[in-house]
């Protein structure tokens, strides 16, 4: 079966998302995250869970600057067509580039889903400060894990928020912010 | 299946092949569009699908296809560039934009079902991940702006597209449903006023565009209509009122307002093809049909398609007319633009709220005013060169992060968004004038347009540092068709600096009273202190803005006091006209590049093709796309002629006038904008013939501008003749009128200076 038709098959059958949660592909579990979003209920939790724990054994952020055969890769690429070749400094194995090409995406989804079913253990919970403390990670990923935080609403979470009301972007400045608002309401 | 958006296509065809009968404006522009894509159909990709969906011409729907199988070729590598990867809204806009052209083809049976299949797959999956990723990255209900607008709208464009047979995709359902519930509120809680407050950049570029598409999808998706003038959030903005403003932000000569960000620039076109195609409004027409540039090409939410759709809204009914309205106006939350009737005096006054904090794209510009006279730019606003400039550059405005590329740390100055940088009033030198609050910026704002005045008082924005200050009033008055009014009336309880500032073109010429400036145009602006004398200084300033000029003047008159109540009067002129405009020239490509200048005269006179110069060759005439251009003409007849105005937007041009090189790198960064006016040098005697030779490139491909767009030459050459400058001679008030004396002329003008 294709990634495509893998994508396409768990949107559409509930049955097929824990499977799908631990697929060998970041895009079919990025939909399982998606398709548990569309039936939240806690019992996706530990499946969640697992989602973060696989995405944390991989190297999102370890990619080194690249030559592009065309431009810079900066945003006047979005208007080109291709052939555009991406050539590296150094050999890769293709597990490596493709957590490369994912960086937070799973992350965000399964962050989007925790928050659609709205509670989290203290585990999880942790798991979920690490992102906001972590300035390396990602500002998609603070920033929904900011929104599910607020969604979670638990004390423990606001020395997190208020780190992640320090950093300098405004998604997650603006995430924090409300969900500070929120926990404090 | 038909094309969506374009379910009338056969009407589009018939159009078309009758104005290709007939000729005219429409005919250009699809000539244009064609023949681009026939000569360079991957250099010219954003025409290519279009052009075959109408021809339906086998070789033009096999290119339209490969120009779909190379950019579905590009999508791997992206995953690679800091571009996708953290600026995912600029790949969001155009990957939606394919998938709609790869929906065309698909109904003009370009991709067998099996391609058609797996490029859809493909389509479809990277979106998913993608933008929706991205979509879901902007805060709601908070984030309001360019970047949401273009994820929300392309979200719903993929969605909507493969939702239907034969894909029926649950991923695309899951995209058009998430779109759909964010367009309509990223529309209607744009602030009323239909300006986001980004700049003309992204107004002209990407809000703009996005309106017509979002609200012709909207309407197909929900099987509602007229969602133009539908208010989709309590007290935001219809979509009627962002094309408004995008029209709104034209000035008199077609360059649009360089407020809040990027500076002087061409404006787009299908906003204004859509609005005046579907309001039948004439502010729309008469812009679309006076004011823009044929040869300018940009990004269109990252798309070069503007001229597309420019002709797929063209506002056949209305077009046949070019009638003049008035271009004055007044947005309460805003600022508003005075225009004399034959729009020869323009000024545009502004209080749009600024960011606080971090004063990026919205700029600190209470009450700054911008001048434009004969169509020429006087005022200097904008953002600094690249390379970034130390004279608004402050201790405490540079900012170091590390999320817009990828593995670096990008340091950048927002001091060129404060307020020094402006044509504000500075207070006690505090050019770092911004914000640290959200609270009002702004009051009192008034307009009454059949009197050509308006005024805000801006005090609050300067109330967060001096809360003494009570009043920072500024009101401005087109008097007599003629000249303009500044009054400003500024009240604190506590001694104060007032310094009212001007950021003016170069460059600066002696004058009896004030400051004077002369454009290199030819335009003059007197700005002269009325009531009470000032100290005046000047400086020039390098790097900023970027353009036209890549540098700037600026005129400071200093008071000192509780109260600071003056008039300042505007006084523009001119000591230039147009004359007669040269045409026929012999014209030449030079297909490898190897001309040279006695070569090319050589070719040229054995040419027979003539050319006028008023747009690229291959615009013009039936000739190939050919970048290097050689053009020569005799001209017999010059009069007293003092200059020659050379189109607009000549890329690398080398002139000989009367076999001398002119040096025309003064004209390298202006010339985009400003058509260049060269001098007749003063040992050619009246009676000779001016030998006129130019060598001039093109742009034969969309992506020439490196991002920032590109424009070929336009405009023609001209004759430019001196005249007496209607100068300023004194103006003084007393009694509640003004006397002004010019040159030519005398005014009395009642005046009530404000309580």
């Amino acid at each position: 079966m294709s990634c495509y038709d893998a994508m396409e098959a768990v949107l559409h059958d509930e049955t097929l998302i824990e499977s799908a949660a631990v697929h060998g592909r970041w895009q079919v579990r990025y939909a399982a995250a998606m398709a548990i979003a569309q039936h939240p209920e806690p019992r996706w939790l530990p499946v969640l869970h697992n989602m973060l724990v696989i995405e944390s054994t991989r190297p999102l952020y370890t990619q080194p600057v690249v030559q592009f055969s065309v431009g810079t890769g900066d945003t006047r690429m979005a208007e080109q067509i291709g052939p555009i070749d991406v050539t590296f400094d150094s050999a890769y194995d293709e597990a490596t580039k493709d957590a490369w090409r994912c960086r937070g995406r799973v992350r965000q989804a399964v962050l989007f889903a925790i928050a659609s079913i709205g509670v989290a253990d203290n585990e999880l919970l942790a798991v979920l400060h690490g992102f906001l403390a972590d300035p390396k990670e990602d500002f998609a990923v603070k920033a929904a894990t900011a929104r599910a935080l607020g969604v979670i609403a638990h004390p423990d979470s606001v020395p997190f928020l208020q780190i992640a009301q320090q950093f300098d972007e405004w998604c997650t400045n603006r995430e924090a912010t409300n969900a500070l608002q929120r926990i404090k309401s | 299946m038909q094309p969506l958006l374009l379910e009338h296509i056969a009407q589009v065809r018939i159009q078309i092949s009758a104005s290709e009968q007939h000729g005219g404006r429409h005919a250009e522009l699809w000539k244009l569009i064609k023949s681009s894509a026939r000569s360079a159909p991957f250099d010219f990709p954003w025409f290519t699908p279009f052009v075959a969906l109408i021809t339906q011409d086998a070789r033009d729907i096999a290119n339209a296809a490969d120009v779909i199988r190379r950019y579905v070729g590009k999508l791997d590598s992206m995953y690679f560039s800091t571009g996708l990867q953290f600026h995912f809204w600029c790949f969001a806009f155009p990957h939606a934009k394919w998938c709609m052209y790869f929906q065309w083809l698909c109904t003009i049976g370009a991709f067998d079902d099996e391609e058609a299949q797996q490029i859809a797959a493909q389509l479809i999956e990277y979106h998913f991940v993608n933008f929706l990723y991205g979509l879901r990255t902007k805060p709601e209900p908070d984030c309001v702006d360019n970047q949401a607008l273009s994820l929300a709208l392309s979200t719903t464009l993929v969605g909507y597209i493969f939702t239907q047979a034969p894909y029926q995709s649950r991923m695309a359902e899951i995209m058009r449903d998430e779109g759909l519930r964010r367009l309509p509120i990223m529309i209607g809680d744009m602030p009323p006023s239909g300006y986001s407050g980004e700049g003309s950049s992204y107004m002209d570029c990407v809000n703009g565009p996005a309106i017509p598409l979002a609200i012709e999808l909207m309407q197909r998706i929900t099987g509602q209509s007229n969602l133009l003038h539908q208010q989709f959030t309590a007290n935001g903005a219809t979509p009627y009122r962002i094309l408004l403003m995008v029209a709104r932000e034209w000035m008199p000569g077609g360059l649009l307002l360089p407020w809040d960000n990027y500076g002087y620039q061409f404006g787009v076109r299908a906003p204004l093809a859509y609005a005046a195609h579907v309001t039948g409004e004439a502010l729309f027409t008469d812009i679309l049909m006076n004011d823009t540039i044929w040869s300018y090409d940009i990004g269109t939410g990252w798309a070069y398609d503007d001229l597309v759709w420019t002709l797929i809204w063209w506002p056949h009914q209305h077009a046949t007319s070019t009638p003049t309205v008035s271009r004055s106006w007044f947005e309460p939350t805003v600022g508003g633009a005075l225009v004399s009737d034959n729009r020869d005096y323009y000024v545009m006054q502004m209080w749009d709220e600024s960011t606080p904090v971090v004063p990026t794209r919205s700029h600190v510009n209470p009450n700054a005013v911008l001048f434009n006279g004969y169509g020429v730019p006087l005022s200097a606003d904008g953002s600094p060169i690249p390379a970034g400039v130390a004279r608004f550059r402050f201790a405490d405005t540079v900012r170091r992060v590390n999320f817009l590329t990828m593995g670096q740390e990008d340091e950048y100055n927002y001091g060129d968004g404060c307020g020094g940088a402006h044509s504000i009033i500075v207070v006690d030198g505090w050019e770092g004038l911004r914000l640290q609050g959200d609270g009002a910026q702004y009051q009192h704002p008034h307009a009454d347009l059949t009197q050509h005045t308006l005024g805000c008082d801006v005090a609050p924005t300067y109330q967060e540092r001096w809360p003494d200050i009570r009043q920072v009033l500024r009101r401005t008055t087109l008097c007599a068709q003629r000249f303009f009014v500044i009054e400003d009336y500024c009240q604190s309880d506590d001694l104060h600096t007032w310094t009212t500032r001007f950021l003016l073109r170069p460059d600066f010429v002696a004058c009896t009273d004030g400051v004077k400036i002369q454009t290199p145009e030819g335009v003059t602006l007197q700005l002269m202190p009325v009531l009470v004398p000032a100290q005046i200084t000047t400086e020039a300033v390098s790097g900023h803005p970027a353009k036209p000029d890549g540098r700037c003047g600026i005129a400071d008159f200093h008071y000192h006091g509780t109260t600071h109540h003056q008039l300042t009067l505007a006084w523009i002129a001119q000591t230039r006209v147009l004359g007669g405009q040269i045409c026929q020239f012999a014209a030449i490509a030079d297909y490898a590049d190897g001309l040279n200048e006695i070569t090319a005269r050589q070719q040229l006179a054995q040419s027979a093709l003539r050319l006028d110069l008023q747009l690229p060759a291959h615009m013009e005439a039936d000739v190939p796309a050919v970048k290097r251009w050689w053009y020569h003409t005799l001209i017999p007849d010059w009069g007293d002629a003092g200059w020659i105005k050379l189109p607009v937007g000549m890329m690398s041009p080398q002139i000989w006038l009367n076999g001398v090189a002119v040096d025309m790198r003064p004209y390298g960064v202006s010339g985009e904008l400003i058509a260049p006016q060269i001098a007749i040098p003063t040992d050619c005697r009246t009676g000779d013939a001016l030998d006129l030779l130019l060598c001039v490139d093109v742009p034969i491909s969309h992506y020439e501008g490196g991002g920032d767009g590109t424009i070929g030459l336009t405009g023609g050459v001209w004759l430019m003749h001196p005249i007496d400058e209607d100068a300023l001679i004194a103006c003084t008030w007393a009694e509640n009128q003004l006397h002004v004396r010019s040159t030519s002329g005398e005014y009395w003008i009642p005046y009530h200076l404000s309580a």
